[in-house]
């Protein structure tokens, strides 16, 4: 049922994207959205594809890994591609009972969906390609200039890594307990969608109850080693930028330039296309 | 009820780098009136077949049968097939490790009712049988309306157990069903899967690395070791290869290995060797 969630997770791999600075990911995944959504044509969206496509290309992600990673966002994009689609306004050319379609409302259907889908594909990119670890650090020095207005930088950080560490357990722990209680006679196929989410509770009671348990395991384990928060801790491994580094800060300056030079050529110059 | 297992297979994510076969090529029968063991190192592929032996896990080829009769068919499973599989699944109960993990409900009675509820038993019958298996694994009644989550870790482990026993099962598979209890939870819940199975004739399979336990329970033994089953037979006929047992990463009880060192042969328990140490000295 919730058999291998891939988005958030870690893969493993020796590649160019992988040795890249946290920091410049985090920069290249900010750049990358707003270009998303500064991009209003199809030039621009070539280009973003373009753009992805070499990063997946680079990074050694299998693209089956990665698509496999989306099944859990389907619904969102088929939600959003709905509303869009039909209760748009603009040039109506169709109508019934409460449904309208216009032109405006599939353009932007496609392009919502368009959207959402790189926005994900670019953001899980970079937990494909950096350790909880390294996205920690990496969050960490970029949260870092905040201190000045007390902002829990590390905590964040740390938190955030710590519930991406926690998908792959917790899945596990749903297979098991659903295993167990299929072996108990469970019936989780038939009846109702109401019989179905009460069939639900011999998972979801233990499930919590285990992820409450790990929490405490875990934090006891951070203080028997004496984990006591950011301040004062240094680093085994600092973070330190190499050159490739450097060239990849410039690439995305250059990229998210020419993403709103694309626009303004296009809104001022041409027409067709334009969303 | 005989389950029979015929050129069993199991792989892990077929058609990928990370392709495991956890069980090849096994043939076994079990079942009858016997308390067998199955024992071999980690990843020796037990775990995976004792969830084949309850259709948890479907086999990547090969065939098992229950009885003679198969439950896997080609293609997807009609609503019929599905039923059957939910009722075979409490005719051959599995406690998986640790299953105290599994506890949800309320109280404890209710908790065990839940099996018994599911195979569609009416309510004082669920009651019924949830206070026969309570009382098996011998929990005192003032525990009934605790909450499982406020009782200790062996008397959750037993509530568990009594969730699958309140099943009737005909054949009982436990995955180290002792794992993480004192020497006193080990040997009760012992004593109480030798019981059941004296007194109802019926099967119970109990895996774990401990050969004392083995030596002591058991009266047939499956070794398991990369996938395949190694050694196959009564307790004793197993312990008596040792280099074998050693060589997968096993090894036979200690009272059994000191015997045999001292030149007395084989022994089981602690019991036999004193007696078979009395009569050397007696000669």
């Amino acid at each position: 049922m919730f058999k291998d969630i891939t988005i958030g997770q870690y893969y493993p791999e020796n590649s160019i994207v992988h040795r890249l600075d946290p920091r410049v990911k985090l920069f290249g995944v900010v750049v990358y959205v707003a270009a998303v959504f500064i991009i209003n044509n199809l030039i621009g969206f070539i280009f973003l594809t373009a753009a992805i496509v070499t990063l997946i290309a680079l990074s050694k992600v299998p693209l089956k890994h990665i698509l496999k990673g989306l099944r859990f966002v389907w619904f969102l994009v088929i939600l959003a591609v709905f509303f869009n689609l039909f209760f748009s306004d603009g040039t109506i050319i169709w109508r019934w009972w409460i449904f309208r379609m216009s032109h405006e409302g599939i353009y932007r259907a496609v392009f919502f969906a368009l959207r959402l889908i790189y926005v994900i594909v670019g953001a899980s990119l970079l937990t494909y390609t950096t350790t909880p670890t390294t996205l920690t650090n990496g969050l960490e020095k970029v949260f870092k200039p905040l201190d000045v207005i007390h902002f829990p930088g590390h905590e964040i950080a740390m938190m955030m890594s710590i519930a991406l560490r926690f998908i792959p357990i917790l899945t596990e722990e749903i297979n098991k307990i659903t295993k167990a209680q299929l072996a108990r006679g469970a019936d989780f196929d038939t009846g109702g969608i109401i019989l179905k989410a009460r069939g639900m509770i011999p998972i979801m009671v233990p499930l919590f109850v285990s992820a409450f348990r790990r929490a405490t395991e875990l934090a006891t384990a951070m203080e028997a080693r004496c984990y006591a928060g950011g301040t004062n801790r240094t680093k085994m491994f600092p973070l330190k930028y190499e050159t490739r580094d450097k060239v990849a800060y410039i690439l995305l300056f250059v990229y998210l330039l020419v993403s709103i030079g694309l626009r303004i050529l296009m809104e001022h110059f041409l027409t067709w296309g334009a969303v | 009820m005989i389950i029979r297992l015929e050129n069993v297979n199991y792989i892990y994510n077929p058609g990928t780098a990370e392709e495991v076969k956890a069980i090849s090529d096994v043939n076994l029968e079990l079942g009858g009136d016997s308390f067998t063991a199955i024992i071999g190192s980690t990843g020796s592929g037990k775990s995976t077949l004792i969830q084949m032996l309850n259709g948890l896990l479907e086999p990547s080829s090969g065939s098992i049968t229950y009885d003679g009769v198969p439950i896997y068919k080609e293609g997807k499973l009609t609503k019929e097939e599905k039923k059957a599989l939910r009722t075979l699944r409490c005719r051959v109960g599995l406690v998986f490790q640790y299953p105290e993990y599994q506890l949800f409900e309320e109280n404890v009675l209710k908790d065990v009712c839940y099996g018994p509820k599911n195979l569609g038993f009416s309510k004082e019958e669920q009651e019924e049988k949830a206070r026969a298996a309570l009382s098996a694994v011998g929990l005192s009644e003032s525990l009934y309306d605790k909450s499982p989550f406020e009782i200790s870790g062996g008397e959750k482990r037993r509530v568990a157990i009594a969730g699958v026993l309140a099943m009737e099962p005909e054949v009982l598979i436990l995955d180290e069903p002792t794992a993480g209890l004192d020497p006193l939870g080990k040997s009760q819940i012992l004593e109480l899967l030798k019981k059941y199975q004296q007194e109802r004739h019926v099967t119970v399979i109990l895996v774990s690395h401990s050969m004392e336990e083995v030596a002591q329970y058991a009266d047939r033994v499956i070794a398991l070791y990369k996938a395949k089953v190694v050694l196959d037979g009564s307790t004793r006929e197993v312990f008596s290869h040792r280099k074998e047992l050693e060589e997968i990463g096993l090894g036979v009880p200690e009272v059994c290995a000191f015997t045999q060192s001292i030149g007395l042969g084989d022994t089981l328990t602690v019991e036999e060797a004193a007696e078979k140490i009395l009569q050397m000295y007696k000669l």
